[in-house]
């Protein structure tokens, strides 16, 4: 009877793990999942993998989990435009190109479950790599698109990509900076 | 995460000695009740990672930390060659039980030691 209502509510909560929209929560349903499952472990008689599993399933792994879900939760967008009274809610709305490469972004943002946080600022390039608090800087400067990205950041490979597919048309460049500052040419 | 958990950080603090006894208790009686060296390092483990959680510190040496247990990894091979193929087991049947203890003993901390470096250095260098 036990090991019927154990084992019925171990599917129970692998599919409330996979369907939960949160990852937090799909993270403690799994902590959940494991403990029920090294109690059936004890339950079958194998106290020796009972513990293993409690204490690495459970215990260990939700904590990577939840340091890894801590470290990639906010994204700071800064935009950014050299003659910074043409800031115009033109570039911004959506409808026009430009306006539509930030929208894409926040979309991409959004598929990574990441939060995107854009700031419009004009301050210029030097004072915003001062701060150090921008993950992705994107600037205009007429007609001219640069996008600075962290040279370790696996995130700007792959929003490489996909803006240079869509947006051939337009003068776009994308820029990497190393730790210290300083820009790494693109090969 | 800017602000502390107090609760949080309390109640682990209140664990930590028990998470100590818990993880030598389940090392030291492997050889003879469910447990051993893998499971009490890991126990082990769950102690310094918790405290990374808790107080986000990074004043651990994780050099030093996989030094030792790079050292404590050669006397894991070399205690079993000198103790079993030195035939040493069969001349000394009494010290067949204090041999498996220390070996449980060796195994607990090189498993907590590398679980400890493993989840730091993802913490740490995973800062992308």
């Amino acid at each position: 009877m036990i090991e019927a209502i154990l084992l019925l509510l171990l599917i129970l909560l692998a599919i409330v793990a996979v369907e939960t929209q949160i990852l937090r929560m799909a993270v403690v349903f799994l902590g959940i999942f494991s403990l029920l499952l090294s109690f059936l472990y004890l339950y079958y008689g194998a106290p020796d993998v009972a513990i293993a599993e409690a204490v690495m399933a459970s215990g260990l792994v939700t904590l990577l989990y939840l340091t890894a879900l801590k470290r990639y939760r906010v994204y700071n967008i800064c935009f950014t435009n050299q003659m910074f009274r043409e800031v115009d809610d033109r570039y911004i709305v959506e409808g026009t190109r430009r306006g539509q490469l930030l929208h894409e972004v926040e979309q991409f943002c959004i598929s990574k479950e990441l939060e995107p946080q854009i700031v419009f600022t004009p301050e210029d390039l030097e004072t915003l790599m001062g701060t150090r608090k921008y993950d992705l800087i994107i600037r205009q400067e007429g007609d001219q698109l640069t996008i600075y990205g962290s040279q370790e950041n696996y995130f700007v490979d792959e929003l490489e990509m996909l803006l240079i597919l869509r947006y051939q048309d337009l003068n776009t460049r994308f820029m990497r900076y190393a730790e210290d500052g300083s820009f790494v040419e693109e090969s | 995460m800017k602000q502390k958990a107090s609760i949080v950080s309390s109640i682990t603090g209140l664990l930590y000695p028990f998470i100590i006894v818990f993880g030598i208790y389940v090392i030291l009686n492997g050889h003879d009740t469910p447990g051993g060296g893998f499971q009490g390092g890991a126990i082990l483990a769950v102690l310094f990672i918790g405290r990374y959680i808790v107080a986000h510190t990074d004043d651990f040496n994780i050099g030093r930390a996989h030094n030792t247990e790079k050292a404590l990894l050669v006397v894991l091979i070399l205690v079993p060659v000198v103790f079993v193929f030195g035939s040493l087991s069969r001349r000394f049947p009494q010290y067949n039980q204090v041999y498996l203890v220390f070996m449980n003993l060796l195994i607990g901390f090189k498993v907590a030691l590398g679980l400890t470096v493993v989840v730091f250095r993802y913490a740490f260098y995973e800062d992308r």
